[in-house]
């Protein structure tokens, strides 16, 4: 009999004869539907979920090229890649930051002969979250639909993944409601973001963390990171590993549970693996993030600054003021509903539907 | 250095807006702009300020809150001169859409901060919220006299009296007449362009009781 192993779960999925008080605590810190598994280091992984092959977190070098300048040197390897095969390219356009800069670093670096096979999945609530790169952008210019697709036929190109290379999105409440935490040395004063943390509401309820569970919570994740050789340094830094070592994975099967998907006729994760690609999803994009560590890059203490070099590269192609000084992160969806809610993923292409 | 391709939008409004009257006694409203982390206008008609807050929904974020339910609220306590030198303490999902129709109530809603100072940024776009407010209020006001001035000549020169059957079309028509104008604000940055558009849409409805003029 061969064993599988867990590469995703959703936070529905009991684990089974595992320790269910560690359980418990972990999805109290689950503000996703996933369950959140680290890539590398030390930490409690309840589920025993694997790293996805292929997929492991790049070892640490230097890395100088800016946001702008990955996106576009992802730009150019996907557009190698596409030409190994003549499908249509269709971008989900949530119209949302991460998305848009996809969309904008094929118009910036496409020929026009790949632009041609690109086709923008929208719908009406991408239009209304960024109705400016709509008008000046995409319509006229590049074909656009509201449809279904069958995956086999279609390369899919979403911007999830990108969420993690940032720092984890809560750090914009917590700037505003305790701004003293902001740029402070946390190993040296832990107190002061235990005791933010315990203030805060488990995720779903009304009820605060606590002081003890939000200390189990804060060395759970100064240990993890120490055990694979890194030092966080302050509460940026605490919230971008968390993100970027304990998130990033389950992103990539984000679109799985969309109407197209479970539509499709013959389906299963290795289709999924090689038709749907998420942009952020490279070693470039990932070094990227690990050598912009709480520098001013990522967020500069206020909530406009988040992810603006991702708001700068939009604005070079659509001159949109507000968009780059005003937009805040929303939860943005895609362009097609979810209809099947997916419960897990196994290392032998097996995919588990609710 | 500030760029005013939208003008005339800061001078447009300003002062009307600026210095509405605080009503004792009135509920007062106010829509915070998460980004600015500063209300950013008060008013105490919130059937303007929800058109206002979904008009300007894909450029900022800004929640409807109901300034008096804040322990701390005295009338006059703040207006559209200083509410940029206040903020609110109740806290907010910032990463979900606001609710347009539920204003947030609570008595810690208002805090003081300090007036902006160097932030020209915030007030260049305060001025286009300020523009934005006077189009709106002149789009109910144009609906409300075109609605009057249509029910007054069908009475008169109807042929006849099913006010039910033209009531209806009248405010089928004064429906469409605000979904235009909407729709303008909605897509049009340039702020010129904006009223001309709308200048034309009521010039369409040519009705010698609509002698407004848009500035």
């Amino acid at each position: 009999m061969t064993t599988q192993n867990l590469l995703y779960a959703s936070n529905k999925l009991k684990p089974k004869g595992l320790d269910i008080e560690l359980a418990t605590k972990w999805l109290m810190f689950n503000s996703s539907k996933h369950i959140q598994s680290p890539r590398v280091g030390v930490a409690p992984n309840p589920w025993n979920i694997k790293e996805i092959p292929g997929h492991a977190m790049p070892v640490f070098v230097p890395y100088a090229a800016s946001f702008s300048e990955t996106t576009d040197l992802q730009a150019i390897a996907l557009q190698k890649q596409f030409g190994d095969n003549d499908l249509p390219i269709v971008v989900f356009w949530s119209g949302g930051i991460d998305s848009t800069v996809a969309l904008a670093a094929m118009i910036k670096n496409f020929h026009t002969s790949m632009l041609d096979r690109v086709v923008v999945q929208m719908n009406e609530a991408s239009y209304f979250e960024n109705p400016v790169f709509f008008d000046k952008v995409i319509r006229n210019k590049i074909k656009y639909a509201s449809s279904s697709y069958e995956y086999t036929q279609y390369n899919i190109v979403h911007g999830k993944m990108a969420d993690p290379l940032w720092v984890r999105c809560e750090i914009v409440e917590f700037y505003k409601h305790y701004p003293e935490i902001i740029g402070k040395e946390i190993q040296r004063n832990p107190d002061i973001l235990i005791n933010a943390i315990a203030r805060e509401n488990c995720w779903g309820t009304n009820n605060p963390v606590g002081k003890e569970s939000a200390i189990w919570y804060y060395e759970t994740i100064i240990h993890n990171a120490k055990s694979a050789g890194y030092d966080i340094m302050d509460c940026e830094d605490f919230y971008w590993w968390w993100n970027f070592n304990f998130c990033f994975s389950h992103q990539k099967w984000d679109l799985l549970g969309y109407e197209d998907i479970t539509n499709s006729t013959v389906f299963n994760n290795k289709i999924y693996m090689e038709h749907v690609i998420s942009w952020f999803d490279s070693k470039e994009y990932q070094l990227w993030s690990m050598n912009n560590r709480s520098n001013g890059v990522k967020i500069k203490s206020t909530i406009r600054s988040y992810k603006m070099p991702a708001k700068e590269y939009i604005y070079d192609l659509d001159n949109n003021k507000w968009y780059r000084d005003y937009k805040t992160k929303t939860g943005s969806g895609l362009a097609n509903e979810k209809n099947k809610e997916v419960l897990a993923v196994y290392d032998n292409d097996e995919i588990i539907y609710a | 250095m500030l760029d005013f391709e939208e003008l005339p939008y800061a001078e447009w409004g300003n002062e009307e807006v600026a210095e509405q009257p605080i009503y004792s006694g009135y509920a007062q409203y106010g829509l915070y702009s998460v980004i600015c982390d500063r209300f950013v206008i008060t008013y105490y008609d919130p059937s303007i300020l929800v058109p206002l807050s979904k008009i300007l929904s894909s450029r900022c974020r800004l929640d409807l809150c109901r300034l008096d339910t804040a322990s701390n609220y005295t009338p006059g306590l703040l207006d559209n001169n200083c509410c940029l030198g206040w903020t609110m303490n109740e806290k907010l999902s910032f990463t979900r859409f606001p609710d347009f129709n539920k204003p947030v109530t609570h008595p810690g809603l208002l805090i003081e901060k300090n007036m902006l100072t160097d932030d020209l940024l915030v007030s260049d776009r305060q001025s286009f919220i300020f523009a934005l407010h006077c189009v709106i209020k002149l789009e109910h006001h144009v609906n409300e006299l075109y609605k009057a001035s249509s029910v007054m000549q069908d009475l008169v020169f109807g042929d006849t009296l099913d006010l039910s059957k033209s009531t209806d079309y009248i405010y089928e028509a004064a429906k469409t007449l605000q979904d235009s104008i909407y729709r303008i604000l909605y897509t049009t940055h340039n702020f010129n362009e904006m009223t001309q558009k709308i200048q034309r849409i009521i010039d369409q409805y040519d009705n010698t009781e609509l002698t407004i003029r848009i500035k």
